[in-house]
């Protein structure tokens, strides 16, 4: 029979950081294995194959996709600032980096869709050689987690108008964000670059 | 060999109640050998485990008076055996295995043979039949005077190493001789080598061993094994025929156009 | 207004409690079970009976009336939908919604103490994206060509357009994957997260019962390499719908670079990880009922419980032994040969410690037990049956015959299939209050389980003497005459097996409406969901439960007056 003295509190509050940082961290390491397994087997289509069909990009769509990286690197850091007022607790701040950060990422869909539709017209579509199909999936795979980071970007905006304590969402949210920006990086250098 | 096998017969012919198709194939004991020693280890093995079961529901089946007795099994002592049994397992079995199986791979079955006396053919599967074709008196592939007889029918001579190159046409397919206990996969894009002998004449089914469509179940083709002087013979009569008017098949024949290597570069 | 009056719809349909969300897995899985199940009935039938039309008993009248071949009668291209359907539907809509779905939702945050999953919604959300996985599979049989006929393991270029199947059945199949794969993701996010995070006080990872460790393990072989399958589906989508040839070389290929081999790679890099992470639910499950009934300890607990992880580390590293004779370097081979063969050591030793846990047992023979034992029987011939497989040379004759089917129905069908029998067994009380037909179960046991073996023993006996897979009409082949009698003698135990599942059915629905009332421990079970009360409300336990023991404290001589103790109870001073 228990008493009193024997019976004590959970410890662990399932809403505490680590917890749900752990659930994003695990979420975050699954999307990473996605990207990695088509990284890996472009790397692997290249080198096995006799006839690579390394179709060029022309010069307009290149300096896009350039400064587009660019653009989501800013938005990364314009994250990183708005943690940084959020630790201050300097809601008003907070809101006006998130608020840059929500700008930059639509921006960078829309660069990338303005990319797509240049690299199209150009003949550049998916099924007119290996490395166009390669560049399309990746880059339409990140867009879509894109629109689902603008997505909880957006449901954090409305979360810290509502005034709620949201460290911990921005933390969260900050990292799926920073993790697109990386796979993105990732990609960029990848598949252009090399 | 003949010992070998005579062994093999005596011993084996009671586990497997179907027998495997007719080994005629010079390396075939090989992979029959190593089958037959899991066989062995797994039913001495398997056979303590299952005596031991049936000891256990025995003895130890819950009636009054009898406690089950405390043991968590993780004294030394119990680990300490636990993982010696573990490993003598894998001692007895695993090692062996690998070591055997390592040796037949480095003996036989990745050891091509080399130099003139061999007969080399190009295989090309498509669904779902079999072509074949020869080098010709040129001995070079992608010649004019390549040989390819109907489709499904492929002739040895018997007691010579045969090597083969195979690439697919289409899907995935492979080449399957029950009777020389081989298989090897054919994939478009990628040209295979597997090579065998066969030391009896007559003839053997070839089968497809990766699904590839609708008529897989009977994609069927017909390895004959002969003298070396029917073997010859053969080779004549397909010469006859004419040469190979297209350098690749005729596609009215239903054999795909452009089909044919270059000798792949022997590399093994 | 009361706070937590729920609704019809958020108390049943759409519930956050994982109880509610175990039982809607449960009966996904049971659903499409008997669904695979019965394809199984259907493709004994075309073997033994090929090109004869369906009996009445097996719904000829209604079936494959448009058959090509004539009203019906199974054709070569149904078939072949067959066996790919009935593979797929078995892995991932029945043992996984079954095992890792049901049981993983229902036990896990019962057996650790906690009060629900960390993340309730993100629960809810991945059942009905099962569900809609499990409508876009079944809509593919609404489609005039029918349904995915690659094999579930739908090898390019055959599942590409120019492997010549006709028809949108592929694309349909590999949309529902991957939907099914998303739901899979979230249960392992949610499973780790809880089993990391909630563990009550004084429940240390070597405390927690072995259900939970094979269940954690599993979650994170899923967290790992469900999205390599999903890159690999992907893929293979767009090489289907969007004209690419990522997959698709030699003469069938406009653009060059393609590769037919990489999808095998990606395939079998998640494929040999999933047959682990369909198993080891099971391997947790049947350690803790061995010693349930076995009224000691698991024996060697620890041991078993790392021996279960390394088998679970070292799952990533041997893909390439289902690829043999794909023509991979000697050196690669060999490699793959050698990891393979080092897994034995692990599951010899943790198969040696159920051994030493029913050793001076008193062991009752419960329902769940014959179960937990016969997967004893099975798991341990069907992993010595990998041994042929394993070995390079034996595979060589053996890769693709029906030796393969007869090794994995051991290690999967039967293993794993009994262990999610014994586990429904055990813990229908917990979940429903009532027990089931004892009797019943006996039938259920005794009619399954020898009617697998005479199956499944007899199918590695075609595949020795040769008989490759796939096959719609052996009786093409000279030199499987000898096996072709074999068949039929296997049809006959086959719906035997079927018919015994109908025996299960009636029992588990008349039970859950008229079993007889269940006391809250009729097992004396030791672990934690066996101390509160059925129905469990919402939150599960009132007081946090405090952990003093490990979860297998039966026969412990310092009990008095039982031969048991739970893990939150202290012992007597």
């Amino acid at each position: 029979m228990k008493t009193l003295s024997t019976v004590k509190e959970f410890p662990i509050n399932k809403n505490d950081h680590f917890t749900q940082s752990l659930g994003m961290i695990i979420t975050i390491g699954s999307l990473a294995m996605l990207f990695i397994t088509l990284l890996v087997s472009y790397g692997i289509l290249r080198v096995r194959a006799n006839i690579w069909n390394s179709q060029t990009i022309d010069t307009l769509p290149l300096i896009l996709i350039f400064i587009n990286t660019g653009v989501i690197l800013f938005s990364s850091y314009t994250y990183f600032k708005g943690n940084k007022s959020a630790v201050i607790h300097n809601r008003l701040t907070t809101q006006k980096w998130v608020n840059t950060t929500i700008f930059l990422g639509f921006i960078f869909l829309i660069f990338q869709i303005v990319i797509w539709f240049i690299l199209t017209s150009n003949g550049f579509i998916m099924t007119s050689s290996q490395i166009s199909a390669v560049f399309y999936l990746l880059s339409g795979l990140h867009g879509i987690h894109i629109i689902a980071g603008l997505i909880l970007l957006i449901w954090l905006n409305i979360k810290i108008q509502l005034m709620e304590n949201n460290h911990l969402h921005l933390k969260l949210v900050g990292m799926f964000w920073h993790f697109l920006t990386i796979v993105w990086i990732v990609i960029f250098s990848t598949v252009i670059i090399i | 060999m003949n010992q070998v096998k005579k062994i093999n017969k005596f011993f084996f012919s009671g586990i497997w109640f179907l027998d495997p198709p007719k080994d005629v194939s010079v390396d075939g004991w090989r992979i029959d050998n190593v089958i037959q020693y899991i066989d062995v280890v797994i039913m001495i093995y398997f056979g303590i485990v299952a005596l031991a079961m049936l000891y256990f529901i025995i003895k130890y089946h819950a009636r009054p008076g009898h406690k089950a007795i405390y043991d968590r099994g993780d004294t030394k002592k119990h680990v300490g055996i636990t993982l010696g049994m573990g490993l003598l397992v894998f001692l007895s079995i695993d090692v062996v295995i690998e070591g055997l199986s390592f040796r037949d791979l480095n003996e036989a079955f990745w050891n091509f043979p080399k130099g003139d006396n061999v007969v080399r053919i190009e295989v090309m599967p498509q669904q779902f039949a079999w072509n074949f074709r020869y080098a010709g008196n040129d001995n070079t592939f992608g010649t004019e005077d390549d040989l390819i007889p109907s489709q499904n029918i492929m002739h040895i001579p018997v007691n010579k190493p045969v090597v083969i190159q195979i690439a697919s046409y289409d899907v995935i397919h492979s080449f399957y001789l029950p009777n020389f206990r081989i298989k090897i996969d054919a994939t478009p894009g990628m040209i295979n080598t597997m090579w065998f002998q066969a030391t009896e004449t007559g003839t053997f089914e070839i089968a497809c061993a990766e699904f590839c469509g609708n008529s897989h179940y009977r994609m069927k083709g017909y390895l004959t094994v002969e003298s070396e002087e029917d073997y010859n013979n053969w080779l004549q009569s397909l010469d006859e025929e004419g040469p190979v008017d297209e350098l690749w098949g005729d596609e009215d024949e239903g054999i795909p156009i452009r089909w044919g290597w270059a000798w792949k570069k022997e590399a093994i | 207004m009361n706070k937590n009056h729920k609704s019809f719809w958020t108390k049943y349909i759409f519930s956050k409690d994982h109880k509610v969300i175990g039982k809607q897995f449960l009966w996904l899985g049971i659903f499409f079970l008997l669904f695979g199940g019965f394809q199984a009935m259907l493709i004994r039938w075309s073997l033994s009976n090929t090109m004869e039309p369906l009996p009445w008993w097996l719904f000829g009248n209604i079936l494959y009336q448009n058959s090509p071949v004539g009203a019906g009668i199974i054709g070569p291209d149904a078939y072949n939908q067959l066996f790919t359907m009935h593979g797929t539907i078995m892995i991932f809509w029945a043992i996984t919604p079954l095992l890792i779905g049901a049981f993983g939702n229902f036990c896990i945050p019962l057996q650790i103490g906690a009060p629900d999953m960390v993340f309730p919604k993100l629960n809810m959300i991945s059942f009905w994206v099962m569900f809609l996985a499990s409508i876009t599979l079944l809509a593919s049989y609404l489609l005039p060509q029918g349904t995915a006929a690659s094999g579930w393991t739908s090898y390019p270029p055959l599942s590409t357009p120019v492997g010549g199947i006709p028809g949108q059945g592929q694309t349909l199949w590999t949309l529902s994957l991957t939907l099914a794969g998303i739901s899979t993701l979230m249960g392992a996010i949610n499973y780790i997260t809880t089993i990391v995070r909630l563990r009550a006080p004084g429940m240390g990872y070597f405390k927690m019962p072995l259900t939970t460790w094979g269940l954690f393990l599993t979650s994170i072989l899923n967290a790992v390499f469900v999205p390599i399958i999903a890159a690999g589906l992907i893929i293979l989508l767009l090489d289907n719908v969007a004209g690419t040839q990522f997959l698709i070389a030699g003469q069938k290929a406009t653009i060059p670079g393609g590769d037919p081999l990489l999808y095998q790679h990606v395939f079998w890099i998640f494929g040999h990880p999933e047959v682990y992470i369909l198993i080891l639910p099971a391997w947790g499950v049947v350690s803790d009922l061995l010693s349930v009934f076995s009224r000691k300890p698991a024996f060697g607990y620890k041991v078993t419980a790392i021996c279960m992880s390394t088998i679970a580390a070292l799952s990533g590293i041997v893909w390439g032994h289902h690829m043999y004779t794909t023509g991979m370097s000697p050196l690669l081979g060999k490699a793959f040969m050698f990891l393979t063969l080092i897994i034995s050591i692990p599951s010899s030793i943790f198969f040696l410690n159920w051994l030493g846990t029913l050793w001076r047992g008193s062991l009752k023979f419960e329902v769940p037990m014959l179960f937990a034992m016969s997967v004893m029987w099975v798991f341990g011939l069907g992993g010595l049956t990998g041994l042929y497989n394993a070995t390079i040379t034996s595979d060589i004759y053996l890769h693709d015959t029906y030796f393969v089917v007869g090794h994995f129905h051991y290690t999967m069908a039967a293993s794993v299939m009994f262990g999610a029998f014994a586990a429904v067994y055990f813990w229908f009380p917990k979940m429903f209050g009532r027990k089931m037909n004892k009797k019943l179960g006996k039938i259920h046991f005794w009619f399954s389980f020898i009617p697998l073996n005479l199956v499944f023993f007899n199918m590695m006996v075609m595949g020795y003497a040769g008989h490759h897979r796939r096959i719609f009409n052996p009786s093409e082949y000279e030199f499987l005459k000898p096996v072709l009698g074999l068949n039929d003698f296997m049809t006959t135990a086959a719906f035997i097996l079927g018919i015994a599942q109908v025996i299960f059915v009636i029992n588990f629905v008349f039970s859950l409406f008229k079993g007889q009332k269940s006391e809250r421990n009729p097992w004396e079970a030791a672990t934690l969901e066996w101390t509160i009360d059925t129905p469990i409300p919402h939150g599960n336990f009132t007081e946090v439960p405090t952990i003093y023991h490990g979860p297998h404290e039966y026969g412990n001589p310092l009990l008095k007056d039982k031969d048991w103790i739970s893990q939150s109870e202290p012992f007597p001073l």
